[in-house]
This record gives structure tokens, sequence and C-alpha cells, in this order.
């Protein structure tokens, strides 16, 4: 069984009044368990609402969805929708913003504690939540305000995991990180994925979606445009251009050397790496390599 | 030029200098890019250029002028600056209010100030949007209203401290190639305070802090001659420089001058085509 499935979701924000506007259309799409689904698409495309359906912030106004064995639908009681947030995560854009505990540990317990769990329970999940974001042992206890930027995203971060979601929803978690930061964060999130969870992650670097995900959902004005894998996506670039979305580096780079009359392969080059191997091989085939 | 030397600061609470030592030389109407890692000391740098922070030692002169707490009140005039948060810099509630809030602050006459507002969005292209309330621009619009809110001032030297990095890809593109105008057009001196590595493709002159030291500064192009070592700081590099190191793993040997992508793509379909 599919982990996720919307179907022909509707959302209007300020519904039944004059100024309703339709944020998500119509909208139908499976996703399979432990999927790593990346999210792309311009302000008020719909990907923020579509999200905050899945966490159950919102409802939708028409349609249903249904994450594991949990349906919304528009009439969906308050029980529903908790059910449905103890299998989700949900890591919002600037989590570190939301810190709000005296310690780093009091505020990482602080959801498995909401969830019902024991205080010995909920420590031992935030201590390992915290350990696997490698954060140093001895910040436990001190405020979260004290903190780098980049810790305190982490903790921000840690807060969800602790929870142990089976689905994990991320609003561009490396906005304003360095690159570091931002690879070892990704890292975990993979590992994640690896370990069966399932990922949707909103994202306006294409180089995200082309390494991580193993499908690409494209949003234009409350409906999909494309829901398909990187390979597919990024070997189009009609559709890229109609959907406003530059392709990542290396699948840019390809496309200059074919408009200088070298094609590689017909394999896209989803990472630098592959353009590099692509290269290689024919700059060794050809003879002319000197190194 | 900006001329810096054996500028050292201490933070009242560390044990070692955010700055230890360091000298360079800037130069004006350029766009010099200041990298590094998180704690290298690149943003006690610039705020100590702006005058925000007083250093333990050492000195700072922007062309004659030194930067220290006597002429604060022309620091002010000659040096805007940029921060990271587009969210955490407005107070107007329209954009023109917010451009014309710096203006009243540095008590410009109420008849010229119209003119000076007009002029600045315009100059960032947010012309269209002067009655617009501020929280529901973009990222990108809103960092190009701060910065109009500083060209309205009438500044020489403008610092951006990691002014793109919550800018999604469109939003960052378009206000680097704004700078880049204003450089031209208007004589500006740009000092951005970056991991970006488009940021630091795009500059004219580069400095690499390092744990509070000078690790290498120079021209841009002279800079990214030496890919692999700036890769050994962990730095992010322009695209052309990470693929010129992965060919090289790969045991093909490039180029030692600098490519941009657009010469990599010319030095390869010689390689490749003939």
């Amino acid at each position: 069984m599919s982990a996720i499935e919307f179907l022909n979701v509707n959302y209007a924000y300020q519904a039944d009044t004059p100024m309703a506007t339709l944020a998500v259309k119509d909208f139908s799409l499976k996703l399979e368990s432990g999927s790593f689904t990346a999210i792309v698409g311009h302000t008020g495309s719909g990907k923020s609402t579509l999200m905050a359906m899945l966490d159950g912030l919102l409802v939708p106004t028409h349609g249903s969805l249904r994450v594991g064995e949990v349906t919304i639908d528009s009439h969906a009681d308050k029980k529903t929708l908790a059910k449905l947030r103890k299998g989700v995560g949900y890591v919002f854009q600037f989590p570190e913003s939301q810190l709000f505990a005296e310690t780093v540990l009091k505020d990482v317990m602080f959801g498995p504690l909401n969830m019902g769990v024991s205080l010995e329970q909920a420590k031992e999940q935030a201590l390992t939540a915290l350990r696997s974001l490698k954060l140093p042992e001895d910040i436990n206890d001190r405020s979260p305000f004290e903190l780098s930027g980049g810790q305190m995203r982490r903790v921000a971060i840690a807060g969800v995991l602790a929870m142990h979601p089976r689905v994990l929803i991320l609003d561009e978690p490396t906005a304003g990180l360095d690159p570091q930061a931002s690879e070892d964060l990704l890292n975990l999130v993979n590992q994640l994925h690896q370990k069966g969870t399932t990922i949707l992650m909103i994202t306006h670097q294409m180089e995200q979606a082309a390494r991580y995900a193993d499908h690409v959902l494209v949003m234009k004005q409350g409906q999909r445009t494309a829901f398909m894998t990187p390979h597919e996506l990024f070997g189009k670039p009609d559709l890229l251009k109609e959907a406003g979305i530059l392709p990542p580096a290396s699948v840019d780079f390809a496309n200059q050397l074919v408009v200088h009359g070298l094609k590689l392969t017909d394999e896209v080059p989803l990472t630098i790496e592959q353009l590099a191997d692509q290269l290689a091989d024919h700059l060794k085939q050809g003879g002319r390599a000197n190194g | 030029m900006i001329d810096i030397q054996h500028l050292s600061f201490k933070y009242p609470d560390h044990a070692q200098p955010a700055l230890d030592d360091v000298s360079m030389q800037l130069p004006m109407k350029k766009w010099t890019a200041v990298i590094g890692h998180n704690g290298s000391g690149k943003s006690t740098l610039a705020r100590l250029i702006d005058g925000l922070l007083i250093p333990s030692s050492g000195t700072i002169t922007i062309d004659d002028l030194p930067v220290d707490e006597a002429h604060l009140q022309q620091l002010r005039q000659q040096i805007g600056l940029v921060f990271q948060n587009p969210d955490n810099q407005f107070v107007g509630t329209t954009v023109a209010d917010d451009v014309a809030f710096g203006l009243e602050n540095h008590q410009v006459p109420h008849d010229q100030m119209q003119q000076r507002i007009d002029e600045a969005l315009k100059a960032v292209g947010m012309q269209d949007f002067a009655d617009s309330e501020p929280s529901l621009l973009s990222g990108g619009q809103k960092q190009r209203v701060a910065l109009a809110g500083i060209l309205a001032i009438g500044p020489r030297v403008i610092i951006l401290d990691e002014a793109t990095s919550m800018l999604d890809p469109k939003g960052r593109h378009e206000l680097l190639t704004l700078l880049k105008q204003l450089i031209i057009q208007h004589d500006m001196t740009v000092i951005s305070i970056t991991h970006d590595p488009v940021e630091l493709s795009m500059s004219d002159y580069a400095v690499v802090l390092d744990h509070g030291k000078v690790a290498m500064q120079g021209a841009t192009a002279e800079l990214l001659k030496e890919p692999a070592k700036l890769a050994q700081m962990h730095l992010a590099l322009p695209f052309a420089q990470r693929l010129q190191l992965q060919l090289k793993e790969r045991g093909i040997s490039v180029p030692t001058q600098y490519l941009d992508s657009e010469r990599m793509v010319e030095w390869l379909c010689q390689q490749l085509n003939s």
C-alpha cells in the first residue's frame, strides 16, 4: 500500500467567502512508502498548503488524503488529526525560530512527551535524536538561544526526529546554512530515507532534488505540472522552461556542450560526479587526455 | 582604497581573538568577496569596517577617512550595510515609507525625499511596489528594498553580510546582477561577506579568512587558479572549479589558468571536437 495518497483534493483559503482563493486544485497523487520526493515550484504554487494538509494543519475543502491508515477529509475531527500528526514530522522553514524551552534537552523532549511517552522514554528519544545530528553533549543543559545559528537549526530538527515520524516533511531545510552544514544535514536526511522514512522536501535547489530525490513533484498554480524521476524531469528542457525551473548546474553545463556541438551520452548528468565521469570517458577515448 | 592595517578584535567572552593581526588593501569601485568558514572572522570584519565594532588594535581607513569613533557621523553617510535576514530590517508600512525612514534618520530635507526615494526604488527595479506592504514581498524583493534604503542615502561603500544566503536561486541571481550594474553605473564599492560560490565568481577581488587570519587575498581570477587549496579549506567553489577538480581526480589534466564555465565549455569542445 502506498504511504500517502491525495484524492481530488481542493483547498480554498477563506472558503465560503467572496475572497475565496483556491490554493490547491483537484490534486491527486500516490507516494510509495520509503520514497524521497522533492517538491519544487514558485512562491504561491501551493506546495506549502499541500504539506500543511499532510500534517493536519489544514483540512481539504474537498476531496481526501490518506497517510498510512488515517484518512482526512473536510469533516475530519480533532482525534483523527491528532492520529495523523503522530506519524508525520514537519520541519518548517527556519525551524530555529520555534525553539522555546529553557534547555536544549527540554526542547527536544517536548515532542515525545506531548505524544504521551514516559519521561524516561522521552529523554532517551531526545538524546538519540541529538546524537544523530552530531550535536556535542555538553550543550544539552544549555539554553538553545546561546547556540550558533547552525546548531539551533539542528536542535530544532532533533525535536522533530525525536518523535520518530514515519513521514518527514522538510521545508527548505538548508536555507541560510553554510555549505558544510548543508551537506551534513542532507546526508542525515538521506540516512533517514535509507532507513525507511518517507521524505518530502520542499526545495529551490535543483542540485538537491537531482542528488537525493527519487521523484520530483513540480507544482504550479495549485496543480501538479509534473511528477517524475529527476532523470526524466531534467532531460526535458521544454518542460523545465515552462515551469520556470533552472536545471542543476551539471545538466546546464551538459546542455551548453550540446549547443557547442558536443553530446556526451543520452544519460542526463544529474550530479557533477556523473558529468565528470562522462567527460573523463570521452577525453580518454579521444586519446587526447594527457594526464 | 580601504586600507586595513594590523587589525585585531576579541569579543569579551571569547578566549581566542575573532581577528588576529590582519592587514589587507581592498580596491574602491570594485567588488570584493570575503569568504571563510563560520567563525573565520568575516562578519566581525564587516562590522569593524562599518564602525559597528571598535577594534582591539589596528586601523581601518576608507580613502582618507579613518574608521573611528570621531568620524562615525561621516561613516554612516559613506557605508551601507545589508544584513542576512530580509525580514529583520523593515520598519515602514509601505516600501516607500521604509526607504523614507533612512532618509529621515539622515535628516534629508523633506522636499528632496520623494525624488531620492523614486530614484533609489528605480535603481533596484522596485518602483512599481512603492505602495506595497513589505511583508507581502518575496525575499529577493525585500533585499532589493533594503538596498534601495541604502542607495537613497548615497554611500560609497555597500557591505553585504550574507545578504543572498536566504534567497532562492532566482532572487539571488537578480540581486547579484543588480549589484554588478550598480558598481559600473554608480561607481560603488561592494564588499560581500559570503559562502556563495556564484557570488565569489562574480567578484573582482577576494579575501579568504581562516581562524581570524588572512589565508589568501588577491584578484578573484588568480585565487580560483588554485581550486585545490580552496577546497582544502572546505570552501564552496564555483561550478567550473569543482568540475576541474573532479576531472583531475579522474586523471585528466586541465589547463592551469582560470576558466569560468563558458571557457571550460570551449576548452572541452576543443579537446573533443577537433
